[in-house]
C-alpha cells in the first residue's frame, strides 16, 4: 500500500508533511514497528521502502528480516523508541518515523 | 634504544564502542597525538610505539559500521581507508565478542576491497560469561584470516598483537565474500573488463556509493551512460547488507555455539531507570547540575593557582628583562594573554572529563534518546546535546563534536548556535558587572547575584534554541535526518584512559586557541603601547599611558556607536579587545581604570563603582550593567571559535554569518535593554 503523499500536502515544510502523514495513518500501522505494542516480543519481515527514505543504517545495524525483537522504552510524546533484538540482544534507539519503514508481526 | 630498521603503518578499525580507543590507548601508551583540534586533518587519533626495531604508526579510526558513509566522521574514515592504501601496512579490525554478527559487516567489507587484514576479537571473557562460545580456528578458517584474542580491560593480548603486527600476520583476500546480484553482474565485469580494476567488490562500491567513495568519471566513456544512471545506490547498498548478513548468519552458526543463559542483568536494571518517561529526566537533570557544581567549586582552586602562576611569571619577566617595548610585550601583553586562557583549562578540563566518562560509560546514548524528542523541532539532532553541554565549558572542543551528526543541516545549525551558550570565558564578565550592578539582597534565600547568573545561562540556552529555529527555517536541505542510533551496555568508565585523553584534548585547546590568542595579543599590545605622537618630533608616542594610546582613541572614536548601548569610551575599548577572547574585557578595563593587575579584584570594582560621569551618574549603572551582560551574552567574541567553526564548516559564509550574525543581534538587543532600563 502505497503513501498517498502527492494527495496529500504538496508543501515540505522540513518534515511537517511527512508527520502529517504519519500521524493520520498511524491509527492502523500495527503491522509497523512504529505501532507496535510495547514488551511484546515480534519479528522483523519486511520493509516499505518505496519512496526510498528509508536510513540504510536501519539495515546495517541488523534489523534485518526472520530477526525478533522486543520495544522496551519509548521516550515521552512519541519519542524515540528503545528496541532490543537480534540473538545478541543488541539495543538500538530509532525515531518513529524511521520504525515506520520496518513491517513486522508478532512472534507467537 | 634500538636502532630503528623499519617504519610502518597501521589501521586501527572497528564498529563504535567496541573498544578501540582501550587497545590504542595499550598499543602506544606513550607517543600519542590526539584530537583534530592539533591539525591532524583526517584521523581521530595517531600514534606511534616501537617494537623490535620496527616504528609502528598506529592510526585510530572513527567507529563506522559500513564502508558507506553517513556522517562527517564516516566520510574521514571511509575515505582513508581507501584512498590511503598505499601508505599502510594493513588494518587491525577489533571486534566485540558481544556483537561479533554486527562487526563481520564492515569487516568483509574491507577484506573484500583487497585490504590486508588482521581480525582482533575482544572481551571474549564476557561473551563467555554469557553463556556464549565463540570457537577462534573455525572463525578464522572461515574467513580467511588471523584471529587474535585480547582483553583489553585487563591488558591482556596486547603483546601478541604487537607481535603479530611486527611479523606481518595481514592477509590480503584473493576471493571476494560477497556475491553480486545478477542485475548488475553484467555491468560490473564490463566496467572491469574497460579499466585497469581487477576487483569486482571495488567496482560494486563505487557503483553502490553516492558520494563518498570515488567517481566513476574515469569510466563513463566507454560504458553505457543510461545503464549506470537508472542504479540506485541506496538499494544497492541495501541489497548488499541483507546478503552479506545472510552469509554472516551461515558463519555464526558454524562459529558460535550458545548455552541458554542470558544475563543482561546491569544495563536492564539502569535503563529501567534512566530512561524512564519521568525519572529518566531527573536523573539527568541531577547529573547536570553535579557537573556544573563541581566545574564552578573544583575548578576555583587550580583556577587560582594558573592565574597567580602567570601573574608571577609576568612581573618576573618584567623585572628581570631588559627595559624597553620588548619587555613589555611580552611580561604585559602576550604572558597575560595566554595565562587568560590557561586559567579556563581546570573548567574545561573538569566538564570534559565529566563528558568522556559518561561517554564511556554508555549514558550518554541514554541521554540523545531522551533529548531527541525535545531538540527535533529546533532542527537539531538529539546528538546535538553533547556540543551544547559542552560549550557551556568552551565552544571550541563542542564544535569540535558535532562530526558524528550524520545530517548535514543538523550540524551546521548545532555549530552555528553552541557559541550562544554560556561558556566559561563569559564568567569573568558576569561576574564583575553582576558584583557591580545587582544588589545585595536575597530572594527566598538565594541571592539576587545567584539568580542573575542562573538566569544568563538560561539566556544563552534559549538564544541557542531560537537561533536554531530561525536557522531551521532559512536553510534548506535535502537529505533526511535521523537518529538510528546504537545504545550500547552500560560499563565502567575507564577513568585513567578519559583523563589522559582528557589533558590531551584541554593540551591542544590551549596551544590552538593560545596562537590565536598570542597573535592577538601582540596586536593588541602594539595598539595600547603606541599613541599619536605628543611632541613634534615623533612620529608616534611610544609606552604611553593606555588612555593616551591609538587603543583608546580607537575606543573614543566608536563612543557615538556605543553610547546608545550605555558604554563609555572604556568600555568600548574593553568590547574592542574582547573580540579577540571575551575574557580579555576585565584586564582591558582593569588596565584602563590605572590599577594593573596586580591589585585584587576588590579595589578594581570598587573604583569601577565609584566611577562617576561628568552629570554626577554612575558610569556603571543598573542599566549599563544589564545591558554589558546582554551584549557578553550573544556576541561572537573569540577568535579560535570562529576559526574552529570555519574548519569545521569549511564555508567562509556561515562562519561570517555567525560573527556578524551574532554580533549585530548582540548590539541590537544591548541597546534595546539599555533604552529600556535607563
Amino acid at each position: 500500500m502505497r503513501f498517498p503523499h502527492k494527495t496529500l500536502f504538496r508543501f515540505n515544510l522540513n518534515n511537517l508533511s511527512l508527520r502529517y502523514k504519519f500521524l493520520v495513518l498511524k491509527r492502523d500501522r500495527s503491522d509497523k514497528l512504529c505501532c507496535f505494542p510495547k514488551n511484546k516480543f515480534g519479528k522483523i519481515v519486511g520493509y516499505e521502502n518505496d519512496d526510498l527514505q528509508m536510513p540504510n543504517k536501519i539495515i546495517e545495524m541488523g534489523l534485518l528480516p526472520d530477526t525478533a525483537f522486543k520495544i522496551l522504552y519509548q521516550a515521552p510524546f512519541s519519542g524515540p523508541l528503545y528496541v532490543e533484538f537480534g540473538d545478541e540482544k543488541s539495543r538500538i534507539a530509532l525515531r518513529e518515523e524511521e520504525a515506520r519503514f520496518i513491517v513486522v508481526q508478532p512472534l507467537t | 634504544m634500538q636502532k630503528i630498521l623499519n617504519n610502518k603503518q597501521i589501521l586501527l578499525v572497528g564498529n563504535p564502542n567496541v573498544g578501540k580507543s582501550t587497545v590504542f590507548n595499550l598499543l602506544c601508551n606513550k607517543n600519542q597525538k590526539t584530537g583534530n583540534y592539533a591539525g591532524v586533518t583526517v584521523a581521530s587519533h595517531s600514534g606511534k610505539y616501537e617494537y623490535k626495531g620496527e616504528e609502528v604508526e598506529v592510526i585510530d579510526l572513527p567507529g563506522s559500521y559500513s564502508v558507506y558513509p553517513t556522517s562527517e566522521d564516516e566520510a574521514i574514515f571511509s575515505k582513508f581507508l581507501v584512498e590511503e592504501q598505499q601508505n599502510y601496512s594493513g588494518v587491525v579490525y577489533l571486534l566485540e565478542a558481544l556483537s561479533i554478527k554486527r562487526g563481520l559487516l564492515l569487516f568483509q567489507q574491507i577484506q573484500d576491497l583487497g585490504i590486508p587484514v588482521l581480525l582482533v576479537v575482544n572481551q571474549i571473557d564476557q561473551a563467555e560469561r554469557r553463556g556464549i562460545n565463540i570457537n577462534l580456528e573455525e572463525l578464522s578458517k572461515e574467513l580467511n584470516v588471523r584471529v587474535l584474542r585480547t582483553n583489553a580491560k585487563q591488558n591482556l593480548g596486547i603483546d601478541e598483537l604487537r607481535e603479530a603486527i611486527f611479523k606481518n600476520y595481514f592477509t590480503k583476500s584473493e576471493t571476494v565474500s560477497f556475491e553480486i546480484p545478477l542485475e548488475q553482474k553484467g555491468l560490473v565485469f564490463k566496467i572491469l573488463a574497460e579499466t585497469k580494476e581487477s576487483n569486482q567488490y571495488k567496482v560494486w562500491t563505487l557503483l553502490a556509493s553516492d558520494t563518498y567513495l570515488g567517481k566513476l568519471e574515469s569510466v563513463n566513456e566507454q560504458i553505457n551512460q543510461d545503464e549506470i544512471k537508472c542504479l540506485v545506490p541506496k538499494r544497492l547498498q541495501t541489497q548488499e547488507t541483507i546478503r552479506r548478513y545472510q552469509n554472516i548468519d551461515r558463519i555464526i552458526t558454524k562459529v558460535l555455539s550458545k548455552k541458554p543463559n542470558f544475563k543482561e542483568l546491569l544495563t536492564e536494571k539502569l535503563d529501567k531507570i534512566l530512561v524512564h518517561q519521568f525519572w529518566g529526566y531527573v536523573v539527568f537533570a541531577m547529573i547536570l547540575l553535579l557537573i556544573f557544581q563541581s566545574v564552578f567549586f573544583l575548578a576555583e582552586y587550580p583556577m587560582n593557582w594558573i592565574s597567580d602562576a602567570f601573574f608571577w611569571l609576568s612581573s618576573f619577566t618584567a623585572e628581570h628583562l631588559p627595559e624597553g617595548p620588548i619587555n613589555s610585550l611580552i611580561s604585559n601583553g602576550i604572558i597575560p594573554g595566554i595565562g587568560g586562557i590557561a586559567m579556563f583549562a581546570p573548567q574545561i578540563g573538569i566538564l570534559l572529563y565529566f563528558l568522556y566518562l559518561l561517554e564511556d560509560s554508555g549514558y550518554m546514548a541514554r541521554v540523545i534518546f531522551l533529548m531527541d524528542r525535545f531538540l527535533k523541532p529546533f532542527g537539531l539532532n538529539g546528538k546535538s546535546i553533547v556540543p551544547l553541554v559542552s560549550g557551556t565549558a568552551c565552544a571550541i572542543p563542542a564544535v569540535m563534536s558535532t562530526r558524528n551528526i550524520e545530517n548535514v543541516k543538523e550540524r551546521l545549525i548545532t555549530i552555528l548556535v553552541t557559541p550562544f551558550m554560556t561558556c566559561s570565558a563569559r564568567l569573568p564578565v558576569y561576574s564583575i558587572i553582576i558584583s557591580l550592578v545587582i544588589p545585595d539582597q536575597y530572594f527566598l534565600g538565594i541571592s539576587y547575584k545567584a539568580l542573575v547568573l542562573m538566569g544568563m545561562y538560561f539566556l544563552g540556552f534559549f538564544a541557542a534554541l531560537s537561533a536554531a529555529l530561525l536557522l531551521k527555517t532559512v536553510i534548506r536541505n535535502k537529505t533526511k535526518s535521523f537518529l538510528v542510533m546504537d545504545l550500547p551496555s552500560y560499563k565502567m568508565p575507564l577513568f585513567g584512559y578519559d583523563f589522559k585523553l582528557m589533558l590531551g584534548k584541554v593540551w591542544d585547546f590551549i596551544t590552538g586557541a593560545g596562537k590565536i590568542i598570542f597573535f592577538f595579543s601582540i596586536i593588541i599590545w602594539v595598539f595600547s603601547y603606541l599613541g599619536p605622537k605628543q611632541n613634534q618630533n615623533e612620529f608616534v608616542a611610544t609606552d604611553v599611558k593606555l588612555e593616551h594610546s591609538y587603543l583608546a582613541k580607537a575606543g573614543k572614536f566608536i563612543e557615538p556607536a556605543i553610547a546608545p548601548l550605555g558604554y563609555d569610551w572604556k568600555m568600548g575599548v574593553g568590547v574592542l579587545t574582547s573580540f579577540v577572547a571575551r575574557e580579555v574585557f576585565v584586564g582591558t578595563l582593569s588596565t584602563l581604570y590605572s590599577l594593573d593587575d596586580e591589585a585584587p579584584e576588590e579595589r578594581i570594582i570598587d573604583k569601577m563603582r565609584n566611577d562617576i560621569k561628568p552629570n554626577g551618574e554612575k558610569v556603571f549603572s543598573f542599566a549599563t550593567g544589564i545591558s554589558i551582560l546582554v551584549f557578553y551574552a550573544f556576541a561572537m567574541q573569540c577568535a579560535a571559535t570562529l576559526a574552529v567553526v570555519y574548519r569545521e564548516t569549511k564555508s567562509w559564509k556561515w562562519t561570517l554569518i555567525q560573527l556578524f550574525g551574532m554580533s549585530g543581534f548582540a548590539y541590537l538587543a544591548s541597546f534595546i535593554t539599555y533604552q529600556l532600563l535607563k
